[in-house]
């Protein structure tokens, strides 16, 4: 912004000027300035500084095979999620997150080959941050339905058991069937 | 020159239909947009008669391998690896897949790398009697010949002439599965 | 005769006098002191998931920016912001997936003409776009702005440190 004032010359200089142009024409030199508006144009530009981390994924890792082995018709053959037997994964994401996991689980293991299906069900599970379902596993039921816990150190592993009740009328075979943990931030 | 020794121990799947999802079970992990992050395992379970596999001779190369020197063991030769299979019904048809090392570990982190496989089968203790089945063509689908079944397993290992001395080590794997049929 | 000659030469010589005279000013201006900026904090997310909902920090959060301007005592300022969105990138991180953020900044910004504090005593609402809006500095000649956004990672995206500014705009009004 700018002012600018502008000064007469003193009254002892007016007069004698009026004094030696008598009979002709005083002549004034007079600024015609006026307060300058502010230059739309000068504003001042800053860069304020912007951050965010992003942290790394989470990974799901098999790590057991839940294995029945030889089992009986006609009756529940059932692995326990501590048993030694049972199916097991490992989460792990970053350290002491929040996340929610679920289970999408057969309800059948199928013959390979074809021929026949063995329906599975009455599913148990325990999750600890070490890889042991003993003493210490914290209890749940796998399912649909998401569960929240939270990655203290870093990694989590999931034991899972169930039970069959072969039919007496399916065939001799090996029957398989996949389960799937699904494993999100929630952001927490 | 200096001569290590070669030691190929086997192991073998007592149960009856071996942790089958560690070998078939694709290590699945797929993220989707939503950022869900997914894994899979196998659930199992076997109906019907037994089956089992006994890993019951080593592979060894019988004296020592020389760095730069190429050596391969047979499976006729004697010191090939032998593993019995066993089961129930006596004629029960067997999925028999081997589970070969690429590389035997050595001293402090050497490898050596083990190639050639080779396989002959028969339905008695008897090596001099064995069929030879072609590696390429495995997994192999085979009755049980009176409740049991032989392989023999050879290989070869080829030290380079600056590999380190000392002995080297692998595993050497079958998995029987019963087919139902 | 010889007088009128006299008299005619004199105003002759009074005439050339008067087409000799200038008279002079003096001019000066007084610039006030330029506005300057000092910055309080970065605008910070942290922990932001791939493949969550975007990530959100307000004004009046411990997260958002801030900034403190400088300038002439209450003058009036007018105050914008570049563009409403940047890009944030990483350039240590490794992957396959996208390695910049876009920041999406909050038109909802905060200010404090007492103290640097997006809330509370001397604090209100402040909308920051790209067009300008007028506040007033404080009788120091200061006053405090507070700026939050928002950034989503994709499932994909690479992990680490992302990086980036916005730009702001102030000028004085003349008021």
């Amino acid at each position: 912004m700018l002012q600018t004032r502008f000064r007469f010359p003193p009254r002892t200089l007016c007069r004698s000027i009026g004094r030696r142009v008598r009979g002709g024409a005083a002549v004034f030199a007079i600024g015609g300035l006026t307060a300058l508006s502010p230059s739309r144009g000068g504003a001042q530009s800053v860069a304020l500084a912007a951050r965010a981390s992003v942290v790394a994924p989470l990974t799901v890792s098999p790590y057991w095979s839940l294995d029945f082995r030889t089992v009986t018709r006609n009756r529940r053959n059932t692995v326990p999620y501590n048993d030694v037997w049972s199916g097991a994964f490992s989460v792990s994401g970053l350290s002491g997150a929040q996340v929610a996991v679920s289970f999408a689980l057969p309800t059948t293991l199928d013959r390979l080959g074809g021929g026949g299906a063995m329906p599975i069900g009455l599913w148990t599970g325990c999750h600890s941050a070490t890889n042991s379902s003993g003493a210490g596993c914290a209890t749940f039921t796998p399912s649909a339905t998401a569960i929240n816990l939270t990655l203290a150190g870093g990694t989590r592993f999931f034991f899972v058991g169930a039970s069959v009740t072969p039919a007496n009328s399916l065939p001799n075979g090996s029957y398989v069937g996949t389960i799937t943990l699904q494993a999100t931030y929630t952001g927490n | 020159m200096h001569p290590f020794s070669l030691g190929l121990v086997w192991r073998f799947r007592q149960t009856r239909y071996c942790r089958f999802g560690l070998m078939v079970a694709a290590v699945l992990v797929s993220v989707r947009a939503e950022g869900q992050v997914t894994g899979q395992i196998t659930a199992q379970a076997g109906l019907g008669p037994q089956v089992g596999v006994t890993g019951q001779q080593n592979l060894t190369w019988g004296g020592n391998a020389f760095p730069g020197v190429a050596r391969t063991i047979a499976a006729t030769d004697p010191t090939a690896a032998r593993f019995q299979l066993t089961g129930s019904p006596t004629t029960a048809e067997m999925n028999v897949t081997v589970n070969p090392p690429t590389q035997l570990a050595g001293p402090a982190g050497a490898m050596l790398t083990i190639d050639t496989w080779s396989l002959c089968v028969g339905s008695s203790a008897t090596q001099s009697a064995c069929t030879g089945y072609a590696w390429g063509s495995l997994p192999m689908v085979r009755q049980l010949v009176a409740g049991q079944l032989f392989l023999w397993i050879g290989a070869r290992v080829a030290p380079s002439a600056a590999q380190a001395a000392g002995t080297y080590v692998g595993v050497l794997e079958v998995v029987a599965l019963y087919t139902g049929n | 005769m010889i007088k009128k000659l006299m008299m005619g030469a004199a105003v002759l010589v009074a005439a050339t006098t008067a087409q000799a005279q200038t008279g002079t000013v003096n001019v000066s201006a007084s610039v006030v002191t330029p506005i300057t900026f000092t910055n309080v904090r970065d605008l910070t997310f942290t922990n932001v998931f791939p493949g969550q909902a975007a990530r959100v920090v307000a004004a009046s959060d411990a997260g958002s920016g801030g900034i403190r301007i400088n300038g002439l005592t209450n003058a009036q300022v007018a105050v914008s912001a570049g563009t409403m969105s940047s890009t944030l990138t990483c350039a240590s991180c490794t992957g396959t997936g996208p390695n910049s953020l876009t920041l999406n900044v909050d038109g909802a910004a905060r200010i404090n003409n007492a103290s640097a504090a997006p809330t509370g005593a001397g604090s209100s609402a402040f909308t920051l776009a790209t067009s300008a809006s007028n506040t007033n500095l404080n009788a120091s000649g200061q006053l405090w702005l507070y700026i939050g956004g928002s950034v989503a990672a994709a499932a994909n995206q690479q992990a680490g440190a992302y990086t980036g500014s916005i730009s702001l705009n102030v000028s004085y009004t003349g008021n």
